[in-house]
């Protein structure tokens, strides 16, 4: 004679995701690397590449401001490290590449959605826009 | 090959912390030279001297922030 199981049906444990809240604002430098980083994993030249592209020579990050920024993005789990390759493009050193994590996704998209909601004000206001003087 | 520029900002990457600079030193030096050669080829001084630059405040402020 088989035994059934009747006892309570598991109880599963409900992950909650954390809240991008206390991430934000971001800085402009934080910002951009996460947009870069949005396409696929990249290392620092390339970050820093594309963003001077991206901005038109509207900002230009510096070694120092990129790695700072990549330092509190790595900190705060934004960001995380791939592997070391090489780029057939810049001779024989191994470039450590960087890419985006679920949260810095969502961090980066609830900022985007907040300039979102400051253009769309600034054209409500006529500040921007074909109708701005 | 290493330029003058790249060994002065190799001296200048001790500024930094040193744990911050043995994370990242290695990595802030190859991006320098890169970007070193982009402005030459480009042919102008000026944005090399700009790139030795203000990187060090901009650091030291978001440190302090």
């Amino acid at each position: 004679m088989s035994r059934v199981s009747v006892g309570r049906p598991e109880n599963p444990v409900k992950k909650t995701k954390p809240s991008v809240e206390p991430f934000l604002p971001l800085t402009p430098a934080a910002f951009q690397i996460l947009v870069v980083l949005a396409d696929g994993e990249r290392h620092g030249y390339a970050i820093m590449r594309e963003v001077t592209t991206r901005t038109l020579g509207g900002m230009r990050l510096g070694p120092g401001t990129l790695y700072g920024a990549i330092s509190r993005l790595l900190a705060d789990g934004l960001i995380e490290e791939g592997g070391e390759q090489f780029d057939p493009e810049l001779g024989e050193s191994r470039r450590r590449y960087y890419r985006l994590t679920t949260l810095g996704r969502r961090v980066a998209v609830a900022q985007a959605r907040h300039l979102y909601e400051l253009v769309r004000l600034a054209r409500s206001k006529r500040l921007i826009g074909e109708e701005a003087v | 090959m290493l330029t003058l520029s790249d060994r002065l900002y190799r001296l200048l990457l001790r500024l930094y912390p040193p744990s911050f600079r043995r994370r990242f030193g290695t990595e802030m030096a190859l991006v320098f030279q890169d970007r070193r050669r982009q402005e030459q080829r480009l042919g102008g001084r000026r944005g090399l001297l700009a790139l030795m630059d203000a990187n060090f405040g901009r650091y030291r402020h978001d440190r302090a922030t």
